[in-house]
């Protein structure tokens, strides 16, 4: 089932036309990644998804992105639920210079939960440490900052943050780019687990990553959304010339 | 040219000569047959630790090609048809082999009969070999069809083959051990055959990422 529809999507920033036409369906509960050179606009179009482009100037978007079949570039959508129900996580951990249990509390915080009694606050951190299996590593240093953990603790930190306040949809933006090998498999194992609750979506330059973790694969070229399928057909037998050059490394 | 597409040329070029190598010994086993060329059946028999010995090469290649440059869509199927389709022509020369050791036993026998259906299969199995190793050299044409299409000829011969044979068995028993050795002559070269073809189907798979092997053919695909 479609979780995400993007509909004749186009996004100029000033008068440079970044995304063209884009028609997307991101299925419900899947892993969807999406690929291509850089500057293609595979980020911006990552974060389409939950308007993170409206913070910069001169971004014009035409187009639908509709969540739900609810089009979120609407006039009466809430901006702040809707980046809680879409929550991203970037190339480089980013905590709060805070502890690891008021990292994951802050947002049940800011979005108003701050009048759950303790104990419930408590149980949504062990909630969502346990979910990105850092509960048993953490649960006697909940109190030290989450900057002395390793990067990849970091990364599950960051990404508990966002299980915190419920959301639909993850987006991840080269989530494993900072990490080393062993770091990667293990946040790719927790994006399998993380799947059966929420759609993902994941920008990649690490093309095996995307044919190890993704359900379906996108190819972006120059802001045009090339080719489209599942994960298998796309690295096996793509369909578009210009996917296979990029896939079999003879790009450009 | 990047070093992958030299690597990939290298590979293309052994498995270029293990066929070669392989179509040789097919047309120089029944050769030696036909011709009572006792010294020509021994050296194809000596031929076959080169071919041995080039199918691992390339497998060894094709694993490290795998590996080292972690190959996708065309690449991918390219490498690991090569490796399927060494596997076959390595299985031919073995059959090859067979002819060999059979003609060196029926060049000491008196000839029952001149031989019509065992140079017709041959020929038609050395061009389907040729025309496999082509067809994965270049790249997809009708030739993997047309292949897979020879195949039935070949099954028809050894067929026809069959019950020329068992009908002079039958009137005369006595040359029963001879007979049969030709029975199993035409059967080796039935099965090069049905080798060609699978190598056919893995060119197609190569060339349209599609398999084809165990499905009805449509026709002119």
């Amino acid at each position: 089932m479609s979780k995400v529809t993007i509909e004749s999507l186009n996004l100029f920033y000033g008068d440079f036309h970044c995304l063209k036409n884009n028609n997307l369906s991101i299925e419900e509960k899947k892993i969807t990644a999406l690929i291509g050179p850089s500057g293609c606009g595979k980020s911006t179009l990552l974060r389409c998804l939950n308007r993170m482009n409206d913070f910069i100037e001169s971004v014009r978007i035409t187009g639908k992105v509709l969540i739900d079949d609810r089009d979120i570039y609407s006039r009466d959508i809430n901006l702040i639920q809707l980046r809680k129900e879409v929550g991203m996580v970037f190339q480089r951990p980013n905590p709060f210079p805070l502890s690891v249990y008021d990292n994951v509390a802050y947002g049940p915080r800011v979005h108003g939960l701050f009048k759950t009694p303790k104990d419930t606050l408590k149980a949504v951190v062990v909630k969502s440490l346990s979910a990105v299996g850092l509960w048993e590593e953490l649960k006697d240093r909940l109190d030290v900052s989450a900057t002395n953990l390793t990067l990849e603790q970091q990364q599950r930190l960051c990404i508990a943050r966002l299980l915190a306040v419920e959301p639909i949809i993850l987006l991840m933006d080269e989530p494993c780019s900072a990490l080393d090998p062993y770091a990667t498999l293990k946040i790719e194992e927790l994006f399998l687990n993380l799947k059966k609750s929420y759609t993902i979506v994941i920008v990649t330059h690490n093309m095996q990553q995307a044919a190890r973790v993704s359900d379906y694969t996108a190819y972006m070229y120059l802001g045009e959304l090339v080719e489209f399928g599942d994960t298998n057909t796309i690295f096996v037998n793509p369909k578009n010339k210009l996917t296979e050059e990029y896939i079999t490394g003879r790009f450009g | 040219m990047a070093i992958f597409d030299e690597e990939l040329n290298a590979l293309k070029e052994k498995v270029l000569k293990l066929g070669c190598m392989v179509e040789a010994v097919i047309r120089d086993s029944v050769n030696s047959l036909i011709e009572r060329n006792n010294d020509l059946a021994k050296e194809v028999i000596k031929r076959d630790h080169l071919i041995n010995t080039l199918e691992v090469k390339i497998d060894e290649e094709c694993i490290r090609l795998i590996a080292i440059r972690q190959p996708m869509a065309t690449d991918l199927r390219f490498i690991t048809t090569a490796m399927k389709i060494t596997t076959d022509l390595e299985r031919m020369g073995d059959l090859a082999v067979n002819i060999a050791e059979r003609a060196i036993e029926l060049i000491e026998e008196p000839l029952l009969k001149p031989y019509v259906n065992i140079p017709k299969m041959a020929e038609i199995v050395q061009g389907m070999v040729r025309d496999t190793i082509d067809a994965f050299l270049k790249g997809c044409t009708k030739l993997p069809y047309e292949v897979i299409n020879r195949d039935d000829e070949v099954d028809d011969l050894t067929v026809r083959n069959f019950n020329e044979l068992t009908a002079i068995m039958i009137k005369n028993p006595k040359i029963i051990p001879i007979a049969v050795k030709r029975t199993y002559i035409a059967k080796y070269l039935e099965r090069i055959a049905d080798h060609a073809t699978n190598i056919a189907e893995m060119v197609i798979y190569m060339c349209k990422g599609k398999i084809i092997r165990h499905m009805e053919i449509p026709e002119g695909e």
